[in-house]
């Protein structure tokens, strides 16, 4: 399938099939947070560099050549993508 | 996750947890693309993070100041958490930042009714825009709004201009109360404490 407005053509079964990305509960994050200051538990912090470009497709989607980045000559050529893409319902499940 | 010896909470989808063979556990919090770990072994969690930094680039954030708009201070067994940044954003998007404080969240006689009448969409959008700026502080680290956000949540659908007051209120008083923060003291040693309620807070609009 062709994407053409990125997310807005994608059928739930084909072209994806779960789309939610890990949240943790705030209850949780209370709870651990307690625990630790309970264990005296050592805590750090990771923020993911642009986390929604790391998952590989297993499934079949097409795009249309971006505006700017149009092969001259094969402006009719749509492009398959390899990696996840920003507006891709699934880009969220990077994980 | 799974590669790198975490294995999933049945419980929270967004909680990992690595278990050595000596106890030692290191477990990781994930929000989309940030995520926390913490471990009782140092050595331990710093081979976790960098075996997960080998799979995901990462900014490495040290010591975890903050976490989803939640400031998290440290002193030893105490560890502090507060929302004033996003609190202080609220006040001011609902013009309350200068308000006159309000010595509770609401008044103990107020008991929201349903309001019967034609729903007003703009004043519908305004009031679940309040209510929904309350319930995320709520949720956060202010339980002491709970009872009172929830109260007023409760008929969001359709509310009256009355109600939308009420919500306000509620800013009344957080404007007075900014400086609140929920403080766990591992130096108690009490250990965790549960409560539960059974009767739905004695709500009649429920029974």
């Amino acid at each position: 399938m062709v994407v053409r407005k990125p997310g807005f053509s994608q059928i739930e079964g084909i072209d994806f099939d779960q789309i939610f990305s890990p949240v943790v509960w705030y209850e949780s994050i209370r709870l651990l947070l307690a625990a630790a200051a309970l264990e005296e538990w050592h805590i750090e912090g990771l923020n993911v560099k642009s986390a929604f470009l790391y998952r590989q497709l297993d499934e079949e989607i097409y795009m249309e050549q971006p505006e700017g980045f149009k092969i001259h000559g094969q402006e009719w050529k749509v492009l398959r993508l390899c990696q996840a893409i920003y507006g891709l319902k699934q880009a969220a499940l990077a994980w | 996750m799974c590669k790198i010896g975490f294995e999933r909470s049945q419980s929270d989808a967004g909680i990992f947890i690595h278990k050595a063979k000596n106890g030692d556990i290191v477990v990781a919090m994930i929000y989309v693309d940030d995520s926390s770990f913490m471990s009782n072994n140092a050595t331990l969690m710093k081979e976790k993070k960098k075996a997960f930094m080998g799979i995901w680039k990462c900014h490495d954030l040290g010591k975890l100041k903050e976490f989803l708009g939640i400031t998290i201070g440290r002193s030893g067994c105490k560890i502090i958490l507060d929302q004033k940044a996003y609190l202080t954003k609220v006040l001011d998007r609902f013009g309350m930042t200068n308000a006159i404080i309000a010595n509770t969240p609401l008044p103990h006689w107020y008991t929201p009714v349903a309001h019967t009448g034609n729903p007003d969409p703009t004043l519908r959008t305004q009031y679940q825009a309040i209510i929904g700026s309350l319930l995320y502080l709520m949720l956060g680290t202010r339980p002491d709004i709970a009872f009172s956000v929830i109260k007023l949540s409760q008929f969001s659908a359709n509310p009256s201009r009355e109600r939308y007051e009420w919500a306000k209120y509620i800013c009344h008083y957080l404007a007075g109360t900014k400086d609140y923060t929920m403080v766990f003291d591992g130096n108690t040693n009490k250990g965790l404490i549960v409560h539960s309620d059974s009767d739905w807070a004695a709500d009649i609009n429920f029974f």
